[in-house]
């Protein structure tokens, strides 16, 4: 977007596009045509005027310079400003930070857990653990590996069928993982990084530039993972009790009190229902490996570790 | 509760001034049983809990009628434990569920 005087707006000022994430649609109005072309290459539109399971609507708005300040651009959901920046040119973080706000506070019904989701061959996979734990590193390598991904920052878990919901939202990796993102052979969008305050610097990767990558429907759990940066090169798994899966899982719930007494069944479920390990993470292509290794080895390998660990009370 | 065990002394933090109290969990806490071991979620703060199996079964055991010692003997049967071991860990175990804002205060 160009603006050849102060406030002046272009032809694009104040249009509106509607993108499609998964099962979520996103109406977005904005002032700055730059952040459409932006998002247009990480989401498909979507034409459609009806939403499937729902919609959330944000516009950025671009607030009129003052003398001497520099022009902003605020993101505003109904009424109210969300966040916003200085940049256009760096405006995504913040537009992505929002619509995540906007799906978490639409998509009550789902339990909420701070995690990645996957599925591979049909089994949903949760990678819980707080930031910095290498989430997001990991599910850009399972996606690379041949996994469907679902969403990089929150597994949306339907509480009835136990079963995981895609998002399927850019993946968001920290500069740090730059160099692991080259080495999967996937690519940030525009190739470029954004600045992101607290984060530092990220890029984005369109899950759908890899073919075939994209998770299209639910999956039932069947692996939960906590995956624990060390820094050592060798990875390792460890099996983990579902007492204690489960307790690690309640932690990372975002919406506890839309849940209540049902989140702590759900996560119950969860639990019974998957195979619980911590990855200690090493070299991304050997974590890879081994957590497609276990992951290979199904259901009844499940049964035999949990026996295992009850009979020698490992916890 | 067994005779033999009358001379060990009832923990402080159950003992009001004339009354000994069994510990009563809190009835609004949340919780769910996975393979012998209790998850707890304590509504107000939304703090959670993970209880391993002998501190399971002390929880399972606060119900306002079971004693500490009773609670003891009960470990003492299901681990092949001393009982003053039991009795120890019994009180330890209570103890912090008390801290822990988990059982029903003696005046509710």
């Amino acid at each position: 977007m160009t603006h050849s005087r102060r406030g002046q707006r272009d032809d694009a000022a104040g249009a509106e596009w509607r993108f499609t994430i998964g099962e979520i649609d996103l109406d977005l109005r904005s002032d700055a045509k730059g952040i459409v072309d932006e998002l247009a290459g990480l989401y498909p539109r979507c034409r459609s005027s009806s939403s499937r399971n729902g919609c959330i609507r944000l516009a950025v708005m671009r607030r009129r310079r003052r003398l001497l300040g520099a022009a902003r651009y605020d993101i505003v959901s109904d009424g109210v400003k969300m966040t916003g920046g200085h940049r256009e040119e760096n405006l995504l973080p913040h537009l992505e930070w929002a619509i995540s706000g906007k799906v978490i506070e639409t998509c009550s019904q789902y339990l909420q857990i701070h995690a990645a989701s996957l599925s591979f061959r049909g089994m949903g996979a949760i990678l819980a653990g707080p930031s910095g734990a290498g989430k997001s590193t990991l599910a850009a390598g399972l996606l690379a590996g041949g996994w469907k991904y679902m969403c990089d920052e929150f597994a949306l878990v339907e509480p009835e069928s136990v079963t995981l919901r895609p998002f399927p939202k850019a993946l968001c990796v920290k500069s740090g993982a730059f160099e692991i993102v080259r080495e999967l052979d996937l690519k940030l969008s525009r190739n470029r990084p954004y600045v992101k305050t607290y984060k530092g610097n990220v890029g984005y990767i369109s899950p759908r530039t890899v073919p075939r990558a994209v998770a299209e429907r639910p999956a039932s759990i069947g692996m939960v993972l906590f995956p624990k940066y060390t820094g050592q090169r060798t990875p390792c798994i460890r099996p983990l009790l579902r007492g204690r899966a489960a307790f690690n899982l309640a932690a990372y719930v975002l919406n506890t009190d839309a849940f209540a007494d049902r989140g702590l069944s759900t996560i119950r479920r969860i639990v019974d229902g998957a195979r619980c390990f911590v990855v200690e993470t090493g070299s991304i292509g050997d974590t890879i490996e081994l957590i497609k290794s276990i992951a290979g080895q199904g259901n009844s390998a499940a049964d035999r570790d949990h026996a295992q660990m009850t009979q020698t009370g490992v916890a | 509760m067994s005779d033999q065990h009358n001379d060990l002394p009832e923990p402080a933090w159950v003992a009001t001034s004339a009354t000994i109290i069994p510990p009563s969990r809190r009835t609004d806490v949340v919780s769910c049983v996975i393979d012998r071991e209790i998850v707890l979620s304590e509504p107000d703060r939304g703090d959670v809990y993970y209880l391993n199996e002998t501190a399971s079964a002390v929880w399972t055991s606060c119900d306002g009628a079971t004693s500490t010692r009773d609670m003891a003997e009960a470990l003492v049967a299901r681990f092949e434990v001393p009982f003053e071991l039991a009795l120890d860990n019994v009180e330890q175990v209570a103890a912090w569920f008390a801290e822990s804002d988990l059982l029903e205060t003696p005046d509710q």
